[in-house]
């Protein structure tokens, strides 16, 4: 596939979960002004083909990818709701294996990644709510969804998630927000091929 | 076989090649990638030599529609096709054809490059013409006429007959109608698909053999279809569909699925019907072009369009069945379909793309490495899909 990037600048290869992981990222790349390229791969509908896909997609991409660039399994633990873990546990044992440690970051989202954007003052703002943090909250999803619905009349569905994580600044990882989100930026900034401005 | 195509300026083709076409190609993209535009090339190129450059300039919108919008007025608009392995040929050859429209100067420079190579030397044959260009005034213009450009008419005889009878094209928003004109062209469907009811009712009056395959190929796919039938009815002709669940007789709709395949087998057909120049071509040092023994390309947009998801691999293994023929056939398709890609190679796939911000399409191969590291466990189609290959919307 054609690169129409910068070669110079690193990658970040995204297989996230869903397209809301995407979204969210591409976000965190433009607020935080993270000099690194972020393209997507993979179905991005759900953990379940996630985890049937997902060692297919890191084969590729290692062939894909230049030696700075680096790639990331983004999903949620959605403990809260789902008791059957089969598909996490693949997504898991897969990323684990030895011959992928060196190139694959696997970031969990503790219950679901929607807790960041309750924590995320400019789009809290544009909702006209307050951040808080929401790890603990069972279905951070169904909340967002709720004020979305509310204020601007919004359902969030792939059609809208775009336009409306254009509201976010990415700040939903400051002291006393979301823990996860926190520590995703944390795994995230260390990485070698993320270059902080 | 076509097994090359080359465009420079050529409306979203800046500047691509795409070698190594197979018996069956298949190009995939976005919408608005340029899929269109590489047919439309073809197309152009046919009409041509058929109808003539400059009405063929002026059907497609003038200079100003045919070239890349990023592109000087002086860079030349260029379309080059490869040919190999046609009886009569020695070797593969090449043509382009350049047209340049210089700046404050009413004429079209035209040139004309075929390239034959035969025993490892290049017998070159280039051309240079000015063209006047008109611009509606209704005066008629006397230009060259392509299919005497160059001098050696042997090559002449069977490239052009082969760019102007032999590539049916079958265009994305075609749909055949149920009644034609009985004096429509039986050889070479149309882009709209007007004539395919007098394609197959000459078919079916003059050469039985060729009706009865197509029929049978009609129904092998399309169980609800018994029979095809042509009617004349004074000037005009009608297609008529036979159910097994009516008894045999006659349907009275017939689906856009099913009148988009059976045009789509029409045209292949049409390409094994008799030559009109048989039993005694004009010039018998010629190999003759119009025969069914001569190479033919068929090209369908969206070859799928109102398709089952589950006929798709009976219908690509129908093709693949006519490419494995000795009598020369190729198909060039598009799809946005990632069901109808599981049926293919890798390499028989084409990725078209177009940069958001220069406009420029870009043709890429698949990955050969996709073999090793995706298809062992996973479909092509789902390569696609999962954003592997490229052809894909922007997020």
């Amino acid at each position: 596939m054609k690169r129409r990037n910068d070669p110079a600048r690193p990658t970040v290869w995204l297989i996230p979960e869903d397209l809301t992981g995407y979204y969210v990222f591409e976000a965190i790349f433009r607020e935080k002004q993270l000099n690194t390229h972020l393209e997507l791969r993979g179905r991005a509908e759900g953990v379940a083909k996630l985890a049937k896909e997902v060692e297919g997609l890191i084969e590729t991409l290692l062939r894909e990818k230049s030696p700075t660039d680096c790639i990331i399994i983004l999903h949620d633990t959605d403990e809260s709701v789902q008791e059957n873990r089969k598909s996490y546990l693949e997504i898991e044992r897969i990323c684990d294996k030895e011959k992928y440690r060196a190139h694959v970051i696997r970031i969990e989202v503790v219950q679901e990644i929607e807790a960041w954007l309750l924590a995320d003052t400019k789009l809290c703002q544009w909702l006209e709510k307050s951040p808080k943090a929401s790890d603990h909250i069972p279905q951070p999803s169904k909340v967002f969804e709720a004020h979305l619905n509310k204020q601007k009349h919004m359902k969030w569905n792939n059609l809208n998630k775009s336009k409306v994580l254009k509201n976010m600044d990415a700040t939903g990882d400051q002291p006393g927000r979301s823990q996860s989100m926190s520590a995703a930026m944390q795994t995230l900034l260390q990485l070698p091929c993320v270059q902080s401005p | 076989m076509l097994t090359r195509l080359s465009f420079k300026n050529w409306r979203s083709l800046r500047d691509v090649t795409i070698d190594n076409l197979t018996p069956i190609t298949v190009f995939v993209g976005a919408n608005s990638s340029g899929k269109t535009n590489i047919i439309d090339g073809l197309d152009f190129l046919r009409f041509a030599f058929d109808e003539g450059l400059l009405p063929a300039v002026g059907k497609w919108g003038g200079q100003h529609e045919i070239r890349y919008r990023r592109a000087q007025q002086t860079e030349p608009i260029e379309i080059e096709t490869k040919f190999k392995e046609i009886d009569g040929l020695q070797g593969p050859i090449t043509e382009t054809i350049s047209l340049a429209f210089p700046v404050n100067n009413p004429n079209i420079l035209l040139k004309f490059r075929r390239t034959l190579l035969e025993d490892g030397s290049s017998l070159i044959y280039n051309e240079l013409y000015t063209l006047p260009f008109v611009q509606d005034s209704g005066r008629r213009v006397t230009e060259p006429d392509l299919n005497s450009l160059e001098r050696a008419d042997a090559i002449s005889g069977v490239l052009n007959t082969l760019l102007k009878k032999r590539i049916q094209l079958i265009s994305e928003d075609f749909i055949t109608p149920i009644r034609g004109e009985y004096f429509d062209d039986p050889y070479v469907i149309n882009k709209q698909g007007s004539n395919v009811p007098s394609m197959l009712y000459y078919m079916q009056q003059f050469a039985p053999d060729v009706f009865n395959h197509f029929q049978e190929d009609v129904s092998q796919l399309l169980s609800h279809v018994s029979s095809v039938t042509l009617l004349q009815n004074g000037q005009e002709v009608e297609l008529e569909v036979a159910e097994p669940a009516l008894g045999g007789k006659s349907a009275p709709t017939i689906s856009a699925g099913t009148r988009r395949l059976i045009s789509v087998l029409a045209a292949y057909y049409a390409l094994d019907l008799p030559s009109p120049t048989m039993p005694q071509p004009r010039k018998p040092e010629v190999p003759d072009m119009r025969s069914p023994n001569a190479p033919g390309l068929v090209i369908v947009e969206d070859a799928d369009i109102a398709l089952h998801p589950l006929l798709l691999g009976n219908f690509v293994d129908l093709l693949r069945s006519y490419t494995d023929r000795k009598e020369p056939r190729q198909f060039i398709l598009t799809t946005h379909n990632p069901q109808l890609l599981n049926y293919f190679q890798p390499e028989e796939i084409r990725v078209v793309e177009r940069d958001p911000e220069t406009g420029e399409t870009s043709v890429d191969n698949v990955p050969e490495y996709l073999k090793e590291t995706w298809l062992p466990n996973h479909r092509l189609g789902e390569a696609w899909t999962s954003r592997l290959i490229g052809g894909i919307p922007e997020v």
